[in-house]
């Protein structure tokens, strides 16, 4: 119980893999909730990429045929997680020497 | 290395300009018309093609209002030029065609049909350098493991 309090006060905690089935349930149904609430009610489809709580597009560019058959459920997150991290590196912060050349068209003002 | 050299001094100033201004300039048109493709395809919801509302028009797609969230994220002053923009979507569109081709040629190479995130991660190894590799890797699963549980 106090497991699940934790879980449900710190919202961007995900659930442990030891919790039981029906508190990890629990969990998942409370931020369902909260999103939905967020997005407005519960009803309407939440995008991925908020499930995901990335800023690129969790998208099917992978499913066109052109790489493979077939494309796993967490590919395109897993990616667009990837890219959304790479594009924050490239735009602002400053400290890997093999990213100069894309660091001197912004350069950050401060860090 | 040419080209490069003679974009470095014109988009310095433009980035300065745009530092002091904290909206984006509505008065040029450029941008403002390559807004609108980019925000058709964030209507069209997750990345269909061909999808032209007024008129028929094919609606463009790219990565550069997701690239711009990412700055607000980093940076909530600074802006960014129209041809830095363009360069950042490049990097993108680069980066993605190598983790795609890396990852479908390991599923090719262990005869599975399906690219799955395990697949997508030795990439990542496979083509980033170092820390780089291992920041990608932790932020991937963090979001996967998000994902799986909403």
């Amino acid at each position: 119980m106090e497991a699940v309090g934790d879980g449900v006060r710190n919202r961007s905690k995900s659930p442990r893999f030891h919790l039981r089935v029906s508190q990890r349930w629990t969990l998942a149904l409370a931020a369902k909730k909260v999103v939905g609430r967020k997005l407005g009610g519960p009803k309407k489809p939440v995008p991925r990429s908020v499930k995901a709580g990335l800023q690129f597009l969790v998208s099917r560019y992978l499913e066109n045929g052109r790489h493979a058959q077939r494309v796993g459920t967490g590919t395109p997150v897993y990616l667009a997680a990837v890219l959304g991290y790479l594009a924050a590196e490239a735009g602002g912060f400053n400290y890997l020497p093999l990213l100069d050349l894309a660091n001197n068209y912004l350069p950050p003002l401060s860090q | 290395m040419a080209p490069k050299a003679e974009k470095k001094p014109a988009e310095k100033k433009p980035a300065e300009e745009k530092a002091g201004e904290k909206a984006p300039a509505a008065g040029k048109k450029p941008k403002a018309e390559k807004r609108l493709p980019a925000s058709k395809g964030e209507k069209g919801g997750e990345g269909k093609k061909e999808r032209g509302r007024k008129k028929a028009k094919k609606s463009v797609e790219t990565y550069k209002i997701y690239i711009f969230k990412v700055l607000k994220q980093v940076h909530p002053d600074i802006g960014i030029s129209s041809k830095a923009m363009s360069i950042m979507n490049s990097f993108i569109n680069d980066i993605f065609e190598k983790l795609a081709g890396e990852a479908a040629k390991l599923a090719r190479y262990n005869k599975k049909p399906t690219i799955t995130s395990r697949e997508i991660q030795t990439s990542v190894r496979l083509v980033l350098p170092g820390e780089l590799a291992k920041h990608a890797v932790s932020e991937g699963t963090k979001a996967v493991t998000k994902f799986t549980s909403s």
